[in-house]
C-alpha cells in the first residue's frame, strides 16, 4: 500500500477502534452471566421461597373434603376461608400439580385435572393477576401434559400452561442438608403465591408420595441422585419451597405400583381432597390412604424437625366437609 | 428465464405451463416439508387425553405414493401393502406422462432442481453441453436393475437408493436437527441473557416452535453426519451437473422413464422453422436432447417445459404421440448394461447374508433393538426401506439410523438406543407412520400387555452389579424401578445385606423379572450411573423374534390384578 497514513486516516482508526472496545463492553455487561444464580432474596439465608400467606389468627387445620373432583376442591377451599385469605388481587400465582407421567385421569398417576381447573378459576375470581400451571415431567413433557388432562383443563379455566423447557431452570441456592445449588424450574417459583397440588401415590422407595415428594417437579438437572437420601431431599424441597396451601388430590389413589401405576386394578376411588397450609400434616393423613402411619415415613419427622409443620395428627384440629 | 416479450406470441401455453410446472412443484415441496414438520403426535391445550397418541395428518403420503417402494415391498415380500397400492396409481401415470412425476411433484427432483439454479456461473455452450445426454445418465438403470432384484432375494436395501426416502431422511435426519440445535442454543442464550426482553423473545420463541422445530428431549441422531455428509453430496452435485442425482443415479426416476415407453405426450420437432439456436437445451432439467436433429430421450424427459417455452420459432411442441417424432423412446441399453445391474443385486445379498453383514442370518447383535411392533428381522428387512420417519416422530429421540448394528444390509433401519432416549410407555407414533408395515400397528394394551393383550417386547434389561449403587456401593437408589413402566413393575425391590468395603449394610437392592419386562430402555436411560448405565437392555427376548429368546415357554402375557370396585 503505498498511500500512507496521515493524521485523519490515523484518528479515524483510532475513533473506530474506541467505538468498537466500547460497544463490545458494552455487550458484555449486557450480557454478563453472574453465575446464572438468581440473585439472592438475602445474602445471608439460603433462598427460601416462602410463599405462606399470613394466617390471622386461625392458625393452621388439615380440611378432608368429599365428593367429586370440582366440587370437593371447592368444599375444601371454603372450609379453609375461601380463596381469598390466601391470595390478593392482582397477585401472580403458580399451581404445581403432579403432571410426571404419561398417563390418563383414571390411572391416578398425575393430579386430577379437573382438581386444577377448579384450583385456576378460583385463583381467578379471587383476582389473581395470573395463575400458572406447571411442572418438570419424568416422561416426555408434551405427552404427560396432553394425556394427564391438564393442559385442556388447566387452560380453558384461563390458565396459562408452562412446559418445562430446558431454557426454563435456572440454579439455586437450596441449602439444604444434601440438596445445594440446583437447577430449579423458575416458571414455578417466579410467582407471589404458590399451590402444590399433588396426587396421593403409592411410591415404591419413599412408601408414598404426596405434597412434598410432588415438589421434586420443580427441579430440573440430574433429579436421579436424589433418590440416594430420599428423604433428607424430599424435606429439603419442602425447606425451600414453603407454599401458600396444599391441596392433594385424593380422588382416585393409586395403591401400588406407584409411582407410575398403569394398571387400574392398583387404582382406588377415595374421592376425597385434602387442604392445608400445613404441607406435612397433609402427608401425615394421605399416608393413611394407602395403609401407612405417618411414623412409617423419616421424611415427615425430619420436615416436623425443620419445623415445617407437625407430623403428629393429633395435634391439628381436622374438619371434614363435602 | 425466458425473454418474455418475444415468446409469448409463439409459445404463449407452454409458458403458461411452465409456470403451471413450477407452481406445482412448490406447492408439493411445501406441502412435503410441512408433512414432515407435522411428523409428531397431537399434543397442546386444545386436545382431549384420548385422542393425543395420534398422528393428525397422513404423513407418509409421499412415500405412499412412491411406485418404486411399492414395487420393491410387492417384490420382496408378495404382498402389496394397502398404502402402497397408490404408488402403482402414479406408476399407471407414468404411461401417459412418463417422467412428468419427477419434474412436477417429486420433492427430491425440486430441492435437484432449485439448487441447479443457485448461482449459475456457466453459460451459452458451456451450459448447453452440460444439458446434453451423458453416457453416466444410465447408471440409474443399472442401479434399478439392481434394487429390484435385491427386492427379489428379500432385501429392501433399494429404499437406500430411492429418492422420496432420501428426500424425507435427509430433511428429517439431518435439516430438522441442524434446526433443533441452533434455534435451542439460541433460545439458551437468550433465556440466559438476563435481559427481559431478551428472556421474553425466547419464551416466546419457544412457545411458537416446540414440538416442530425444538425438541425437549433433543433430536440428535446416532450415524446423522453421515446421512447429513450423503444428502449435502447429492444436493451440491447440481452445483457441476444439474439434477446430476435425477438424470444419472435415481432408480424411482429410471422406473418412470422405462414405464414411459407409450407415453401419450411426445415432443414435436419441426425441423423447417428450427434455426439450431440451441435455447432448447440451455436449460432442459433431464438433459433428454429436445434439440431438432437429435433424437429426443423420451425416458429422460421430465417434461419441465422449458424447451418448448423459451422456442422462439415455435420449432417445439409437445402433441399427443403417434404423430411424427423423433425420439428415443427406450434409453439405449445394452442388454450387459442391465443384466451387470441385475447380476450386482443379486450377488450383493448373498454376499452380505453368508459374509457377516446382515442382521438376517447368524446371531443378533446385542445393541439391535428394534421399535415395537417391528416385524421378525427377516421380514423387516424385507419392507424397511430406511425413509427416517418412525426416528422423526419418536418423541423421545429413542430411534436412530443403525450404522453397523444390524449389518450393511440394515444401515439406516432404525434401532432403539436407550442411552439417548426411551420407548415412552404408551406410544405407538413410530407404527402409526411406518410405510411399509415393517413396523407394524401396535395398540396401547399391547405396548403394556393390559387388557389381554400380548406384550410386545422390545428386548429385556440386564443388572450390572458392579456398576449398580445398592449392589456395588451400598448407597439406596431406586429410580430404575420408580420408571419402570409395566403393572406389575419389571423392576422388584427387595431389601437385602449387601457387603459394601467389609461391612454389611441393609438395604432394598433391584431385581429384574425378565418375564414382565418390555425392554423400554427407561430404567438405562435414568439410571444415575451415567456414562455406562448399571441396568442394559439389549433385544434379548424381542417378542417378534422365535429364536432370539431367553425363558422358556410363551412370550409373557401381563399378570393382571382384579379392577377394585
Amino acid at each position: 500500500m503505498n498511500d500512507s497514513w496521515n493524521r485523519r486516516r490515523f484518528l479515524n482508526r483510532v475513533a473506530a477502534g474506541c467505538v468498537g472496545i466500547a460497544g463490545a463492553t458494552a455487550t458484555g455487561i449486557l450480557l454478563r452471566d453472574e453465575g446464572r444464580d438468581e440473585p439472592l432474596l438475602d445474602p445471608k439465608a439460603v433462598q427460601v421461597r416462602n410463599f405462606r400467606a399470613h394466617m390471622g389468627d386461625s392458625g393452621e387445620k388439615l380440611v378432608i373434603a368429599n365428593g367429586d373432583p370440582s366440587s370437593a376442591t371447592r368444599a375444601a377451599i371454603r372450609a379453609l376461608g375461601g380463596m381469598e385469605r390466601f391470595i390478593q388481587s392482582g397477585e401472580s400465582v403458580v399451581i404445581k400439580p403432579n403432571i410426571g407421567w404419561d398417563r390418563t385421569p383414571v390411572q391416578a398417576a398425575n393430579t386430577n385435572p379437573l382438581v386444577i381447573s377448579a384450583l385456576v378459576k378460583m385463583c381467578l375470581d379471587a383476582g389473581a393477576a395470573t395463575v400458572v400451571v406447571t411442572d418438570h415431567s419424568c416422561n416426555e413433557s408434551r405427552r404427560c401434559f396432553t394425556r394427564s388432562g391438564i393442559w385442556k383443563e388447566a387452560s380453558n379455566a384461563g390458565a396459562v400452561v408452562v412446559l418445562p423447557a430446558g431454557h426454563r431452570f435456572r440454579i439455586h441456592d437450596l441449602g439444604g442438608m444434601v440438596l445445594g445449588k440446583m437447577p430449579v424450574l423458575t416458571a414455578a417459583v417466579r410467582a407471589d403465591r404458590f399451590i402444590n397440588v399433588p396426587v396421593a401415590k403409592h411410591h415404591g422407595m419413599s412408601g408414598f408420595t404426596g405434597a412434598m415428594k410432588n415438589l421434586y417437579g420443580v427441579l430440573g438437572g440430574r433429579r436421579n441422585r436424589l433418590h440416594q437420601r430420599l428423604d433428607e431431599s424430599i424435606a429439603d424441597l419442602a425447606d425451600f419451597i414453603r407454599p401458600t396451601l396444599t391441596v392433594m388430590d385424593a380422588t382416585r389413589v393409586l395403591m401400588r405400583n406407584g409411582p407410575q401405576g398403569g394398571n387400574l386394578g392398583d387404582v382406588r376411588s377415595v374421592n376425597q381432597v385434602i387442604a392445608s397450609t400445613d404441607q406435612v400434616a397433609v402427608d401425615a393423613y394421605g399416608c393413611g390412604l394407602i395403609g401407612l402411619k405417618p411414623t412409617d415415613l423419616p421424611y415427615l419427622a425430619l420436615a416436623q424437625k425443620k419445623g415445617l409443620g407437625t407430623a403428629d395428627l393429633s395435634t391439628i384440629p381436622r374438619e371434614e366437609v363435602s | 428465464m425466458a425473454t418474455a416479450e418475444n415468446t409469448v406470441k409463439v409459445s404463449g401455453t407452454w409458458t403458461r405451463l411452465r409456470w403451471a410446472r413450477r407452481v406445482t412443484q412448490s406447492i408439493f415441496l411445501l406441502l412435503f416439508l410441512f408433512l414432515i414438520l407435522a411428523t409428531a403426535a397431537m399434543t397442546g391445550a386444545g386436545i382431549d387425553a384420548a385422542t393425543s397418541g395420534s398422528v393428525p395428518y397422513p404423513v407418509e403420503a409421499f412415500l405412499d405414493i412412491d411406485p418404486l417402494i411399492g414395487l420393491i415391498v410387492a417384490l420382496s415380500t408378495g404382498t402389496v401393502p394397502g398404502a402402497l397400492i397408490f404408488g402403482l396409481l402414479v406408476l399407471g401415470s407414468a404411461a401417459f406422462l412418463g417422467r412428468g412425476f419427477c419434474g412436477w411433484i417429486c420433492p427430491m427432483g425440486t430441492m435437484n432442481h432449485v439448487a441447479s439454479q443457485i448461482h449459475q456461473t456457466r453459460h451459452g455452450k458451456a451450459r448447453i453441453d452440460r444439458n446434453s445426454p451423458r453416457p453416466y445418465n444410465k447408471i440409474k438403470y443399472v442401479i434399478l436393475a439392481g434394487v429390484l432384484v435385491a427386492a427379489l432375494f428379500g432385501s429392501a436395501i433399494g429404499g437406500l437408493f430411492d429418492p422420496i426416502s432420501l428426500a424425507t431422511r435427509g430433511v428429517s435426519l439431518t435439516l430438522l436437527p441442524w434446526l433443533n440445535w441452533i434455534f435451542g442454543g439460541a433460545i439458551d442464550l437468550f433465556a440466559e441473557s438476563n435481559i427481559p426482553a431478551l428472556q421474553h423473545v425466547s419464551d416466546a420463541t419457544y412457545d411458537a416452535v416446540d414440538g416442530v422445530i425444538v425438541y425437549q428431549r433433543g433430536f440428535l441422531v446416532g450415524s446423522g453426519t453421515l446421512i447429513s455428509v450423503l444428502f449435502i453430496v447429492v444436493l451440491a452435485a447440481n452445483r457441476w451437473i444439474p439434477r446430476f442425482w435425477c438424470r444419472s443415479l435415481c432408480p424411482l426416476g429410471a422406473l418412470l422413464g422405462v414405464s414411459g415407453r407409450f407415453g401419450a405426450l411426445a415432443l414435436h420437432k419441426d425441423h423447417d422453422l428450427c434455426n439450431q439456436c440451441g435455447k432448447c437445451q440451455l436449460d432442459c432439467s433431464g438433459a433428454a436432447a429436445p434439440r431438432p436433429g437429435d433424437r429426443w430421450q423420451r425416458a429422460e424427459c421430465d417434461l419441465c417445459m422449458n424447451c418448448v417455452s423459451v422456442c422462439d420459432k415455435g420449432a417445439l411442441s409437445f402433441r399427443l404421440a403417434g404423430e411424427k417424432s423423433d425420439e428415443q423412446a427406450l434409453p439405449d441399453l445394452k442388454r450387459r448394461t442391465v443384466i451387470a445391474g441385475a447380476v450386482i443385486g443379486a450377488a450383493t445379498i448373498p454376499a452380505m447374508r453368508t459374509g457377516g453383514l446382515s442382521s438376517v442370518e447368524g446371531r443378533p447383535d446385542p445393541a439391535r433393538i428394534r421399535p415395537p411392533g417391528a416385524v421378525d428381522e427377516k421380514e423387516f428387512i424385507k419392507r424397511c426401506i430406511r425413509c427416517g420417519q418412525c426416528m422423526k416422530i419418536c418423541p423421545n429421540n429413542a430411534l436412530h439410523p443403525a450404522l453397523d448394528e444390524a449389518g450393511i444390509e440394515g444401515l439406516w433401519t432404525p434401532i432403539l438406543v436407550p442411552a439417548t432416549g426411551y420407548c415412552e410407555p404408551t406410544c405407538t407414533l413410530c407404527s402409526q407412520v411406518c410405510p411399509t408395515a415393517a413396523i407394524r400397528r401396535v395398540s396401547e394394551n399391547e405396548k403394556l400387555g393390559k387388557n389381554g393383550a400380548r406384550m410386545v417386547s422390545i428386548g429385556t434389561a440386564f443388572f450390572d452389579r458392579g456398576r449398580c449403587l445398592p449392589w456395588a456401593m451400598g448407597t439406596p437408589c431406586t429410580v430404575c424401578e420408580e420408571f419402570c413402566p409395566t403393572s406389575p413393575k419389571a423392576i422388584l425391590m427387595k431389601e437385602e445385606e449387601v457387603e459394601v468395603l467389609g461391612r454389611r449394610v441393609k438395604l432394598k437392592v433391584p431385581y429384574l423379572d425378565p418375564s414382565q419386562c418390555n425392554g423400554c430402555g427407561a430404567c438405562e436411560y435414568v439410571c444415575p450411573v451415567h456414562d455406562k448405565a448399571a441396568i442394559r437392555v439389549t433385544c434379548s427376548g424381542e417378542s417378534r423374534s422365535r429364536d432370539n429368546q431367553l425363558l422358556l415357554g410363551k412370550p409373557a402375557r401381563k399378570k393382571e390384578r382384579p379392577e377394585h370396585s
